[in-house]
């Protein structure tokens, strides 16, 4: 394993993430790109070009993609995330070879035809349908007139060996495995194309929910994957918003029965996490109006914080990064809910890679939470709760 | 949280009797151990069923209670009862249960079904001890007040308006299809807001009964000691009344082809219609794109729900544009769809569990395994049938 890994790195190929599951009976191929941080109409026309890389390629027609991927029953996906974008195949064992063949052609020969495109940069002007799913990604442009060579251009930027992660989670063969990685061997980066024109498009955040139901969200301010006191923060986003006695919860729901679903986690961004505390609410009164009682409500809940409240975020902690159950503490995907299944994991082993530098090593991590004390947990997540910015979509009532 | 369906990529199931252990026993040295056997069934005294699947390559360990709703359908005025019972039994009889077993890195989440209601834990494989003995707290009698009743009603409101655009669109085809006997388990608020402690109490009593209740284990577990565990927390005796079956049967008449979304009546779970139509939704949904599919498996009638995920899709002009040779070239597709999503849950502790258990809180005899035998030998024709249904026509 050891060897595969030095000989991509020595080849300026992508880099590889192992996450071997001898017993299981698939094998699943994963592609990480990273995003840096882009301005408003570059970011569209990330989204739009990886919105559409599963529309065909030189080898592969849409139909074909799809086809192949029913074998295992898990569809394709191509998701972009806060900080990274995502291509996942999953396949019985003994097609890993597929899976290769797909990551490969999709990554480096993507069509990317005009009325794909278009479809995709028109879709990105639409706001979402469902309330849970804008609030958790409320972006929208307006104004979008991207033309092809410019978001070809950012996909050629982004898409190039050297910001590209191959991770590979599951059963497989190391030689066969070795000899699937060489395909890659020869991947030189392709001219980037023109740069986007800043005014080609402008972003909007959807302020309004598309439903009666609102959404309000508290979001901490932004801090480094480098931070000193990440575990401190980690530790402080389980035990304000993961779980069923959280304080969210407890807030929003148990005392106050102000909303049904509640959710807080640590956001990654190009430039580090944010936490978010997001519930969806639906009577009275309007969300606008629950912004400081919100906000009050968890600060009298965090100062009553005690052991009890500490042990079960740790609890929450080490089930998360050891075994990968229970809520998400840093919310890869939009809609993520849990971590155990294996290309759940592979994705955050890989992304972890990419984030902090190093290999997520669970127990380490764990261990590091075990020495938080309630009183940094508490003034950290004061101060979170206290310097949140507060956004609601609103519902026309 | 609660459901009315099972959504794709989604179920399945098997009923085995005690099976291999006994055989196993009777064979050479290198025999595997007892445990090495992939599933137990036992069938208590008390009419409770304990199901244990060994899955080696699990992370997790799943144990779930699941109640059959024989006995306790609902009615326009409890509506929604059975949903307001499960949020309420979540919380255990000291309140807590959730965050204690939070901090023990077990998680409790529980949906309400129209024909079972389940509550389910996850937990690394050496927590089975604290995941097992937390359904004994659920079993409990219930602890509640007007108060509480009021609070929980609110936020099961809160519930009712976050339901998603495929859970609205199913209920209005179940109650198309079914008329009363459709009604969804997510249930009225005002209904909701008359129940009373008393009143939950004995609905709580009817559904828990011993002969309702099942435990499901799946994971890298022994089956004997699981099994052990999960005996332990169940009633010794049958509760002194036998639940009626659940009964279910469409509309004389029904017409379902004006709804957004498609239906078709998938006639009970063994039924090689069932699966011809999972087949066939599946492979509409992949070919079309932008779709949902939904069946919950049930040894009752059911709907096989193909839908738009967006308003306006123009699924039934689609569907009604089809050629013959269009239908035919989906009849491999949809046959390996409806097998993997079998197989793929029968390889997941929590969704082997949540099957193996929901069918047998319906009927001792069901098995996943009839299903998937269905799915294999499925022939064109009845492709071709149920591909018919949900265009809109009748069965052929």
């Amino acid at each position: 394993m050891t060897a595969l890994l030095t000989a991509a790195a020595a080849l300026a190929m992508p880099s590889v993430t192992l996450l071997p599951e001898p017993r299981s009976p698939h094998v699943t191929v994963q592609a990480i790109v990273r995003l840096p941080k882009l301005d408003e109409a570059e970011l569209m026309c990330a989204r739009a070009a990886w919105a559409s890389i599963l529309e065909g390629t030189e080898e592969y027609s849409a139909h074909s993609l799809r086809a192949y991927a029913h074998q295992a029953g898990q569809p394709l996906v191509a998701l972009a995330a806060g900080d990274h974008l995502l291509l996942r195949t999953v396949f019985p064992r003994d097609q890993i070879g597929t899976a290769f063949s797909m990551v490969d052609s999709i990554l480096r020969r993507p069509l990317l035809l005009p009325e794909s495109l278009d479809a995709a940069l028109a879709a990105l002007q639409v706001p979402r349908t469902d309330p849970w799913a804008a609030a958790l990604d409320p972006s929208l442009w307006r104004e979008a007139k991207p033309t092809r060579e410019e978001v070809l251009g950012v996909y050629r930027r982004l898409v190039r060996p050297d910001n590209v992660v191959l991770a590979i989670g599951g059963s497989f063969d190391p030689s066969r495995l070795q000899a699937e990685l060489a395909r890659f061997e020869d991947w030189q980066p392709a001219p980037g194309g023109p740069r986007v024109r800043p005014w080609a498009a402008r972003l909007a955040p959807a302020m309004r929910s598309p439903s009666h139901v609102e959404t309000l969200e508290l979001a901490g301010p932004e801090f480094l994957s480098s931070d000193p006191a990440f575990p401190i923060k980690l530790l402080s986003a389980a035990a304000l918003g993961a779980g069923r006695a959280s304080s969210l919860y407890r807030v929003a729901r148990e005392k106050n029965g102000w909303s049904y679903r509640q959710e807080g986690f640590l956001q990654p961004t190009p430039g580090g996490f944010r936490l978010r505390l997001i519930l969806a609410h639906a009577g009275q009164p309007p969300a606008l109006e629950l912004i400081e009682p919100l906000r009050e409500g968890l600060r009298a809940d965090v100062k009553a914080w005690t052991e009890v409240d500490r042990i079960r975020a740790l609890g929450i902690a080490r089930s998360w990064l050891r075994d990968g159950l229970g809520a998400p503490l840093i919310r890869l995907l939009p809609q993520e809910r849990a971590l155990a299944s294996l290309e759940e994991r592979t994705h955050l082993a890989a992304w972890w890679k990419i984030k902090f530098g190093s290999d997520l090593h669970g127990p380490a991590m764990a261990e590091r939470l075990e020495k938080v004390t309630l009183e940094a947990l508490r003034e950290d997540a004061l101060e979170a709760v206290e310097r949140a910015s507060a956004r609601a979509l609103v519902a026309e009532r | 949280l609660k459901s009315n369906f099972w959504r794709f990529p989604d179920p399945s199931y098997i009923i085995v009797k005690a099976l291999f252990l006994a055989a196993c026993a009777l064979l050479a040295a290198e025999t595997p151990a007892p445990q090495d056997a992939p599933r137990l069934r036992t069938l208590l005294a008390s009419g409770s069923v304990v199901s244990v699947e060994r899955i080696p390559h699990a992370k997790l360990v799943s144990v779930q209670l699941i109640a059959s709703a024989r006995g306790v359908a609902p009615t326009a005025a409890t509506h929604g009862w059975r949903h307001l019972l499960e949020h309420l039994v979540l919380k255990g009889p000291s309140k807590d249960l959730p965050a204690r077993l939070e901090a023990q890195g077990v998680f409790l989440t529980a949906e309400t079904y129209r024909d079972f209601t389940r509550f389910s834990l996850e937990a690394a494989p050496e927590r089975l001890p604290q995941a097992a003995e937390a359904l004994r707290e659920l079993l409990r009698p219930l602890q509640t007040s007007p108060e509480e009743i009021s609070l929980e009603a609110r936020i099961l409101e809160e519930e009712l308006a976050l339901l998603p655009r495929s859970a609205r669109l199913s209920r209005e085809l179940w109650e198309a299809a079914f008329g009363p006997e459709g009604l969804d388990p997510v249930g009225s608020a005002e209904a909701i807001s008359k129940a009373t402690p008393k009143e939950l109490e004995n609905l709580r009593r009817r559904h828990f009964a011993a002969q309702n209740l099942v435990v499901a284990i799946a994971g890298n577990v022994s089956l004997e000691e699981a099994t052990r565990l999960a005996t332990a927390i169940l009633p010794a005796e049958k509760d002194p009344f036998e639940p009626e079956a659940i009964r279910r049967a469409p509309l004389s008449g029904v017409e379902l082809n004006s709804f957004e979304a498609k239906a078709a009546v998938a006639p009970r779970w063994a039924d090689p219609r069932s699966a011809a139509l999972l087949a066939a939704a599946l492979a509409l949904a992949s070919e079309k794109g932008g779709c949902f599919v939904t069946y919950t498996p049930s040894v009752a009638p059911g709907l096989v729900i193909l839908g738009p995920e967006k308003p306006n899709a123009g699924l039934s002009a689609w569907l009604a544009e089809l050629r013959p040779h269009q239908v035919d070239g989906l009849f491999g597709r949809g046959r390996s769809l409806a097998e993997a999503w079998l197989s793929n849950r029968l390889e997941s502790a929590t969704e082997a569990a949540f099957l193996r258990g929901a069918l047998y809180a319906q009927s001792a005899g069901a098995t996943p395994e009839e299903f998937l035998e269905n799915v294999r030998t499925l022939t064109l024709e009845e492709f071709r049938s149920a591909v018919h249904a949900l265009q809109g026509g009748p069965s052929r």
